[in-house]
């Protein structure tokens, strides 16, 4: 008998692996098989997902949103990642910020400000509190500096020669530079307030934040989830309204961590998540026709263009080959930016000019760029690049190294170039390294990287910004900007950046700085930008994005 | 026997001190900048060297190993995560639980099913049992624990939707890494089993035994099974060391917070401590599974129980004498 029942239980579990390797096997197939599998396993964990909607207060109940980054804590002066930027942005507020990408100071804590040259001097709303009911106040501004400075996290502060506080509510900044940048940032940076900072102290605030937003943190499960609630005491309720920055059409928003992008369709798909941010171009088609580019049943879909482009950023420093400028140039013709954008991207984004995304940035022409594009000065032309080659003394060709991280496009793109450029003789050695690695090794140009594949980004929506970022000579200390030029050694460059940023440039202004950067010394050469998608159940309506690109949880717009 | 434990629990402070020193090392000369990463990209060199000074990352190696040594021996405390000024200790301790649930759980799947089925390969030479078995294991051992996860992921959750795909939660959280994470072993453990039980089999004492008229089964399970244990217990308990160290593609398909995760993050954020605490937590760990192991070698070997008894009684012996 027993050995019927051992002969039995072997039976079973040679069949129940045989049948789970036979239906994994055959699930990967077309959109449809997905769409409706989306339908069979929806019932099974929908009742623990949410997106429920329509209630009294006009607020759906809440939604579940995946990211792949866990925030590792919530202090709002560190770097921030995709998983912390979704949040931070229901839980903490700033003087002023922008409403969406590249738009125009929306005024949140701040009543009013006026600039006067350097100085800058804000009004803060009165009525203020936290979510633990401390007053927000002028003294709270400064706090805020002085503890970034303290930290020395001031990227946001970076302008500020010092703050006075002349009253409850008004609070004066002398800047550092009269320029386009220096209020926005400024502006920009994120405050709470002192009480609640001392209550809680260093190691609590950055996991139980308190801050002045519409949402306060309720639940951290340290890489696995986080949840935030609408505050009941809101003080902007009412008092502002916009897209983004305040917005709160939903009393809870769970943020699950999933770090593996296949999970993160398949928790889209099965309903355990209602909004992915992040999802592989690889699982669109399950929930969306890649003809058309529209959402399937049971989806709503929104594309984003990227907020950064990719562009090769030459070391322009002794220790490499790529001082030579024809040698910069030499590359810039070989590389073909439609091959990366239909290889790489499969033809979903558009190709660049410069760095940044000149179509909704604030401070250049448009049209204007658009029109260089399409006569770039380094289209396609392998026999100048070898001509170049040949007049820097490489007739027999130069290896180059180009350094990426582990980025999927840019090692991609980095291999097509590496391609394109052994056509006239140039060979490519690839380098790739983890973030943390290339972050240190791209401030260094001793070591052994003579062009990368870079991308940044500005929050400013001011491309001169962007630029400033990239091209200030003093970005690296004495080692000159990000492709370590100095000033010294171009102090045209310095100069026509310089324009670009005061207040009252000129479209003519960015024209010449672009023009001198990108085409006379090419310090950098523009690929092409991105466009991803944010795909959501239909329990959504209307994705709504945020200033950074991001998803806005608290400013989706629910299906009745 | 308890004499032995105190003496494997004195040899285990010279192996942790020298793994702490070892990983402190390693971390140090690791190249990458931790203050670059915390700050981001954008951080002048200025603020870079602010925060530098603030971690204490400006000091020398050795007053930094110094420090670091007493705070992990005499105060258990593995410091701040630098990357988010968590306590190292306090995201450890967080973390284990998850991770042992689901070690324990998968190693007991697969010592459950996998020894079963390695005895009923090895007593079923070349029959259908056998190969049955067999291939059971072999698919165990040669697909990829990641592949099978996501199998189990695309039938139970995607088309069947009766277990959830990913995440934390009740006991059905558990069950799909538990099973992905428990094939391995069950196959490991099936085939092991199998070796070990067919070397008994054909020992001389098993022959005596048949001869002497016992029944198959109690040769089988009185005479072969326990003197086959030893090894099929190294291998079992050494397949819960090291689910007990984070299994980490299981955990990072899952999304279970547990301490792989939280080392591989630690890892790419060049964040010193929570690496070095994680390292030096999993050589307590490995440690102390081995001397579990050993402990429990004498509670199914009776030859080594009477080692450890015959040692203590000699050595009593001679103090009476």
């Amino acid at each position: 008998m027993k050995r019927k029942t051992r002969s039995f239980i072997a039976l079973l579990l040679t069949v129940f692996m045989t049948v789970g390797l036979l239906a994994g096997c055959s699930s990967g197939d077309t959109s449809e098989g997905a769409s409706s599998a989306n339908t069979e396993a929806g019932s099974a964990p929908s009742a623990e997902s949410a997106a429920s909607s329509g209630n009294q207060d006009g607020m759906a109940e809440s939604v579940v949103v995946g990211v792949n980054v866990d925030p590792g804590g919530f202090y709002p002066y560190n770097a921030m990642n995709p998983g912390s930027a979704m949040v931070q942005q229901g839980i903490f507020e700033q003087l002023a910020s922008t409403d969406e990408i590249g738009g125009e100071l929306v005024m949140v804590l701040a009543e009013s400000y006026d600039l006067d040259g350097t100085v800058l001097t804000v009004k803060v709303r009165e009525g203020i509190t936290d979510s633990e009911g401390n007053p927000f106040t002028a003294n709270d501004v400064k706090f805020c500096y002085e503890l970034a400075k303290e930290k020395g996290a001031l990227e946001s502060w970076t302008y500020i020669d010092s703050i006075e506080v002349t009253g409850d509510y008004t609070v004066v900044f002398n800047l550092t530079e009269d320029n386009i940048i220096a209020p926005y940032k400024t502006l920009r940076a994120t405050m709470f307030t002192q009480a609640a900072w001392e209550a809680s102290g260093d190691d609590e605030f950055t996991l139980h934040p308190v801050a002045t937003g519409p949402y306060k943190l309720t639940d951290y499960v340290s890489g696995s989830s986080y949840t935030v609630e609408y505050r009941d005491d809101y003080w902007g309720d009412g008092v502002i309204t916009t897209k983004t920055l305040n917005a709160h059409t939903v009393k809870q928003i769970t943020y699950k961590v999933i770090s593996d992008v296949s999970q993160m369709a398949i928790a889209l798909e099965t309903g355990e998540i209602d909004a992915a941010q992040s999802l592989s171009a690889s699982d669109y088609p399950i929930f969306m026709n890649m003809d058309t580019m529209e959402a399937l049943d049971g989806y709503t879909v929104a594309s984003v263009p990227a907020v950064y482009n990719y562009f090769v950023q030459f070391n322009c420093s002794e220790y490499s080959a790529a001082d030579n400028k024809l040698i910069r140039q030499a590359v810039a013709y070989c590389i073909d930016n439609e091959e990366i954008l239909n290889i790489v991207l499969e033809g979903r984004g558009e190709a660049s000019i410069t760095a940044g995304i000149a179509s909704f940035m604030k401070g250049c022409d448009t049209d204007k760029l658009a029109e260089e594009a399409k006569t770039n000065v380094y289209s396609v032309n392998v026999e100048k690049a070898k001509e170049l080659l040949a007049e820097a003394g490489y007739e027999d060709g130069i290896t180059l190294v180009c350094m990426t991280n582990t980025d999927e496009f840019c090692i991609k793109a980095a291999q097509i170039v590496q391609a394109q450029c052994a056509q006239a003789g140039i060979t490519v050695k690839i380098q790739s390294y983890d973030s943390s690695l290339f972050d240190t090794y791209r401030t260094d140009p001793s070591t052994g990287w003579d062009f990368q594949f870079s991308t940044w980004g500005d929050s400013t929506g001011y491309i001169a910004s962007l630029w400033n970022l990239i091209f200030d000579p003093t970005a690296y200390g004495e080692l000159g900007n990000r492709s370590f030029v100095t000033a010294e050694e171009d102090p045209e460059m310095a100069e026509l950046l310089s324009k670009c940023l005061q207040f009252g440039y000129t479209t003519e202004d960015c024209m010449a700085f672009h023009e001198h950067v990108c085409a006379d010394e090419v310090y950098m050469y523009a690929t092409c930008s991105p466009v991803t998608y944010i795909i959501t159940s239909d329990k959504i309506a209307e994705i709504v994005i945020g200033q950074g690109g991001n998803l806005a949880p608290n400013g989706l717009i629910f299906a009745q | 026997m308890a004499r032995y434990v105190v003496k494997r629990l004195l040899w285990m402070i010279p192996i942790v001190i020298s793994v702490t020193i070892l990983i402190f090392t390693i971390m140090y000369f690791v190249p990458g900048d931790v203050v670059k990463i915390k700050l981001g990209n954008t951080a002048t060199e200025e603020q870079v060297e602010t925060v530098r000074e603030q971690l204490g990352l400006n000091k020398p190696y050795i007053v930094r190993l110094g420090n670091y040594l007493s705070d992990v021996f005499l105060h258990f405390d593995f410091g701040n995560s630098l990357f988010d000024n968590s306590s190292v200790t306090q995201a450890l301790m967080e973390r284990f639980p998850r991770t042992f649930v689901v070690a324990i759980l998968s190693t007991l799947l697969g010592a459950i099913i996998g020894t079963p089925l390695g005895v009923t390969a090895a007593t079923h030479p070349n029959s259908w049992r056998d190969y049955g078995s067999m291939l059971i294991s072999l698919i165990g051992v040669s697909m990829p624990g990641f592949w099978f996860a996501l199998l189990l992921v695309l039938l139970f959750s995607v088309k069947l939707g009766w277990l959830p795909s990913q995440g934390m939660g009740g006991i059905k959280y558990f069950i799909l890494p538990c099973v992905a994470a428990g094939f391995g072993t069950l196959a490991n453990q099936a085939r092991y089993t199998r070796a070990c039980v067919i070397e008994e089999l054909r020992a001389d004492y098993v022959v005596t035994a048949r001869s002497k008229g016992a029944t198959e089964k109690s040769v089988i399970y009185k005479h072969a099974l326990p003197n086959a244990a030893i090894p099929i217990i190294t291998q079992l308990f050494g397949s819960l060391a090291m689910s007990m160290a984070g299994n980490l593609i299981i955990e990072q398909i899952f999304g279970i917070p547990g301490i792989g995760v939280y080392l591989i993050n630690a890892i790419n954020n060049r964040d010193y401590p929570a690496v070095q605490g994680a390292v030096v937590f999993f050589s307590l760990i490995l440690c102390l599974m081995n001397l579990l192991t050993d402990v429990v070698y004498a509670y199914v070997d009776p030859r080594i129980k009477a080692q450890f008894e015959g040692k203590s009684r000699k050595k009593g012996t001679k103090e009476a004498e």
